[in-house]
């Protein structure tokens, strides 16, 4: 940077200064510039950033006289006081206190030191002293002489010992002191040889632009790769970002959103899914079942007959009875494949090929934890279509996790009720260096598409839950803060990156 | 879906893999979720359609076919045997369906764990916790046949169960013993409990409960086994007796079978012929859009341990899950590899399509974030108290919740009010807004709305309605106002928001008394709009 240029981006504060810096300028001497102190301590660190001028900080420390310090300076140190006022004769504790200015305590941390014989003591009913054999001996003159210098003093400049002796007193109280001074650098001396008079139009106001004319003035040159505070906005919460995000992929694959209720019934959470009704997932434990009715379709007779017996396929069913009380029991949805369903049974074979999509809440009975929630996002998409097989899914599913940021991604045989092949998506987790699941995937039993369509056709299906995803997108360890609402954290969360 | 532990040992002496990383990616791909694998263990989670491989045996010959180049195709040689087990006609009522089997091996302390825990892990996934399949396995010394499957009245039962110093009525069995306390609910009022009961009137066991500790403790050492699988379903008990007799089988035992003698007629078990599944060979290449000749589709059913016979397969007994054809054609793909099959774009040209809700979640977003307002997202499930303070008890409950979460939201006010009060450390004013879904009582539908409030100095009836008037303005929903009296607003400072006639919302200043039950010391103000029926305007089709 040229000097010019750098005397443009100096504030007003660093120009006064700059002038007034020499070689070990002292404080003192850098106040001639006129600013405050503080003023002047945020220059020199600005100079400094810049390298015009290196200041040197040192501390010190002083002793001053505390209010013991001062009263003792005034009335003598306290052995001192009550030597004085001893005679031969025995005097009481009270009228020693009445005739000192000393406490109790002062006092009695004088008797102590003194009993070698400076004094005598004699108990009676309270304690009198008078002066003992050696009393004339008794010299503190040159302790209290030297508290009558000019304090505050450099302590490494006098008599250690007697500081030491009087420390004990508590008559100091120690003071930091900073010494600043500056030196100019080459750099320095070669700006200061400028005209650092100039004046440069600092922050621009309408006052400015109003009343003068500015349209050639020079302008102050900002140091515009500083580090700035932080500073929040206004902003979307990120799991919808996150939502927003998700579904623009289902749209880039044409496929179009489905809709669909809370609260069903396990018909069609779970039976038109083909899913056996003493299946482990439908017991309370697992599943939200709530104080509701719904009542059957009239084709339930349908799913009855697949369940029993295979229906009109070739499927032998679950050899099972079915039960209508547990087909109506209401409950929380507890996946978006009812959504599905409902997308299924409302299709017309003239309307294919179809593709929908979901994303959408889902409810198991969890206890809140860490890495557990009673309710989270799953996202599901299906194709409908004639003649479809395992290789138009794997398809799908690469293009949809590429995507979705996973470019590493394999199939593996799984299971699920409702679909035959199903498939588990592992994706490679660069950092933990393993396959981690992604989702499920599959192609939907004839036994379902028989019970929800009624035309033939195949479905291939496949989703996901959301909440680990969105987690390891904002690196959040405890999937409750999901939900936290805490406007720190909505705000200060970093964006999704791919 | 059960989690089993092999020792990694016997798994390797028995598939021939030792390599680390083959067998970490053979045991997926065959369709088995590895949990972990040590240097002495394998800790497998096995999906609901392979109960068969929670035995290490059943699970390690599947294996070894699937790698194997030459796989070896699983026959049973059954002996007939001589052995008699009457079902009484009284067991209809409890457990009907009983099936048996004998095996010759004599017991090591390795057999014995594998035994142990193969039962544990039937009972639980394919028995569905003993109430449809419950095993019994007994050292045939102790037994003097024929054997009689028949119930009695609880009062009329006593036995030494496992595991206990003296005996006790069936009623005591049920309180004392710990598998008693876990399954008494199966027999719960039922009038009789089924027991198996020998020709010396000694009790073998009384399923799905316990064993006798005289006759039905096996130990190491125990050279014949008499094993029965019990329960309501005679195809499952029938099925869940394969997958143990070809687990000793597999472990090196002679297998005998034993007349269940019915009341109607006897039965020979257990059957462990293969069963046919019918199949069409040529749905191979739409399934996996390669053709296979019949070598290769030979080739991929052997892996699998099927026999391919044209028109149909033949399964083995050990195998539960085989409805259909298209149970055939999964069975192919895993054997053919999920990994080779060669991605196709179907190429289907269809038109995506968002739900009006969403697209106008979308603009009001846009709206909300012009005025400064916050998103915030809750939990469909909230306490029921929140909603009855708020509103009334026209909500829908939760029969049997884990946590305070017990009901279904009614009303986003009540979450925006639980979000205002945690965040009370930060500074006012707070300007927030929720887009979410709530379901009402009555017809149990959902509705999408957009709530919105503000908190702190400042915040009035006017400050909101200013933020509707904009969005009525801009929109061009045409909404009117009309007063109204609200549960939890200022008498004065409240209007309902109508569209054609129909109230969609309303805003109102929040009552000091519902501002203090959050804790809140500022005015707050909400506004809560079903945003449904402004997209329904904004989308008419």
């Amino acid at each position: 940077m040229n000097p010019e240029q750098m005397i443009r981006t100096l504030h007003e504060y660093e120009r006064r200064l700059l002038q007034h810096v020499d070689f070990n300028t002292s404080f003192k001497e850098m106040k001639q510039c006129g600013l405050e102190d503080i003023q002047i301590k945020r220059a020199l660190q600005w100079l400094g950033n810049k390298e015009l001028v290196e200041s040197v900080r040192n501390t010190y420390e002083t002793l001053n006289l505390s209010d013991k310090g001062f009263e003792y300076k005034a009335s003598g140190l306290p052995q001192t006081q009550v030597m004085n006022s001893l005679t031969n004769e025995w005097k009481s504790i009270t009228s020693i206190m009445q005739e000192t200015s000393l406490s109790k305590n002062e006092l009695f941390s004088c008797i102590g030191p003194l009993k070698r014989g400076y004094i005598e003591i004699k108990k009676g009913e309270e304690l009198y002293i008078k002066r003992g054999p050696i009393a004339n001996t008794f010299n503190q003159s040159e302790l209290n002489h030297f508290l009558q210098k000019n304090f505050p003093i450099r302590e490494d400049e006098h008599d250690e010992t007697i500081i030491k002796t009087l420390m004990k007193e508590n008559v100091f109280v120690k003071q930091k002191h900073e010494v600043i001074t500056a030196s100019i650098t080459q750099k320095g001396k070669v700006i200061k040889g400028y005209n650092l008079n100039k004046n440069y139009v600092g922050t621009l106001t309408s006052e400015i632009l109003r009343n003068t004319n500015i349209v050639n003035a020079e302008f102050r040159a900002y140091n515009c790769l500083d580090k700035l505070p932080k500073n929040n906005r206004i902003r979307k919460h990120f799991v919808t970002s996150a939502i927003e995000r998700v579904r623009q992929v289902w749209v880039n694959l044409g496929f179009q959103e489905m809709d669909g209720p809370i609260v069903e019934n396990a018909f069609w959470d779970m039976d038109v899914l083909f899913t056996p009704q003493d299946h482990p997932a439908r017991e309370m434990q697992d599943t939200f079942y709530v104080d509701e009715q719904i009542s059957l379709p009239s084709w339930k007779d349908k799913v009855r007959a697949m369940h029993e017996h295979g229906g009109t396929t070739k499927s032998e069913g679950w050899n099972m009875k079915f039960d209508e009380n547990e087909s109506s029991k209401c409950l929380l949805r507890t996946h978006t494949t009812s959504l599905s369903a409902h997308a299924l049974h409302n299709l017309n074979e003239k309307d294919l090929p179809a593709k929908f999509f979901t994303i959408g809440k889902c409810f198991r009975n969890e206890a809140l934890d860490w890495k557990h929630l009673f309710e989270f996002y799953q996202v599901e998409g299906i194709v409908v279509d004639k003649n479809l097989g395992m290789q138009h899914l794997k398809w799908y599913l690469l293009e949809f996790y590429k995507q979705m940021g996973y470019s590493d991604v394999r199939l593996r045989p799984a299971y699920f009720p409702y679909t035959e092949p199903s498939v588990e998506v592992d994706g490679w987790h660069k950092e933990k260096e393993e396959w981690v699941e992604l989702g499920g995937a599959g192609i939907l039993r004839k036994e379902v598409t028989e019970m929800l369509c009624g035309f033939p056709c195949t479905v291939l299906a496949w989703g996901q839950g959301m909440a680990r995803s969105i987690s390891g997108k904002y690196n959040i360890t405890d999937i409750r803060e999901l939900y936290h609402n805490d406007l720190d954290q909505i705000q200060s969360i970093t964006e999704w990156r791919d | 879906m059960p989690t089993v532990t092999f020792n990694r040992k016997d798994v390797e002496l028995l598939t021939g893999i030792t390599n680390e990383e083959v067998l970490k990616d053979r045991i997926s791909m065959f369709g088995t979720d590895l949990e972990h694998i040590t240097d002495s263990e394998i800790c497998i989670e096995f999906f609901p359609n392979r109960p068969d491989c929670l035995s290490l045996y059943n699970f390690s010959r599947s294996l070894r076919n699937f790698v194997a180049e030459k796989p070896v195709k699983t026959k049973f040689n059954v002996e007939e045997g001589n052995h008699k087990v009457i079902v009484d006609t009284s067991v209809e009522q409890v457990r009907p369906f009983t099936a048996c089997a004998v095996a010759h091996i004599t017991v090591t302390q390795k057999l014995l764990d594998e035994l142990i825990q193969m039962q544990e892990k039937l009972h639980i996934s394919f028995g569905r916790r003993r109430k449809k399949v419950a095993i019994g396995i007994y050292p045939m010394n102790k037994i003097v046949f024929p054997v009689e499957y028949k119930a009695l009245p609880p009062q009329e039962i006593i036995f030494r169960p496992l595991g206990m110093e003296d005996e006790h009525s069936a009623q005591r069995i049920l309180e004392l013993h710990e598998k008693g306390k876990e399954f008494a609910h199966i027999l719960e009022n039922k009038k009789v409990y089924p027991l198996f009961i020998d020709s010396k009137e000694t009790i073998l066991s009384m399923p799905p409960i316990i064993n006798s500790e005289y006759a039905g403790k096996v130990v190491e050492g125990t050279k014949s086994l008499f094993i029965e699988c019990s329960g309501t379903d005679k195809m499952a008990v029938n099925k869940c007796l394969n997958m143990i007799v070809s687990s000793v089988y597999e472990a090196g035992a002679k297998i005998e079978t034993v007349t269940v003698s019915y009341p109607s007629k006897d039965e020979i078990t257990p059957n462990l012929s293969r069963k046919r599944v019918d199949f069409d060979p040529k749905q191979i290449q739409g399934m996996l859009g390669v053709h296979l000749d019949t070598e290769k589709i030979n080739q991929l059913c052997a892996k699998m341990d099927l026999e391919f016979c044209q028109d149909h397969v033949l399964v083995p007994a050990y195998r539960t899950d085989f409805l259909e054809g298209r149970d055939v054609l999964e069975d192919i793909c895993i054997a053919y590899g999920y990994e080779h099959i060669t991605p196709v774009n179907p190429k289907l040209s269809t038109v995506s399509k968002l739900l009006p809700v969403t697209k106008m979640g979308d603009r009001l977003r846009e709206f909300m974030l012009g005025f400064s307002f916050f998103e915030t997202t809750s939990y469909h499930l909230v306490a029921n108290k929140m909603l009855e303070f708020w509103n009334d008890d026209s909500f829908v409950k939760i029969i049997d919740s884990l946590g305070d979460y017990n009901s279904v939201r009614n009303t986003l006010a009540v979450c925006l009010m639980n979000t205002l009060k945690h965040n009370r450390q930060y500074p006012y004013p707070q300007k927030l807004y929720e887009i979410g879904t709530i379901t009402h009582k009555q017809g149990l539908r959902d509705r999408k709305k957009i709530c919105f409030v503000i908190a702190g100095d400042g915040s009035t009836y006017s400050s909101l309605k200013q933020v509707v008037d904009t969005l009525n303005h801009e929109f061009k929903f045409n909404l009117s106002y009309q007063e109204a009296d609200i549960k939890q607003g200022i008498k004065g400072r409240c209007v309902q928001v109508l569209l054609k006639n129909i109230v969609i919302g309303d805003i109102y200043e929040v009552h000091p008394r519902a501002i203090k039950e959050y804790g809140l010391e500022v005015p707050v103000t909400i506004c809560e709009l079903d945003l449904q029926s402004l997209a329904e305007i904004m989308y008419q089709d």
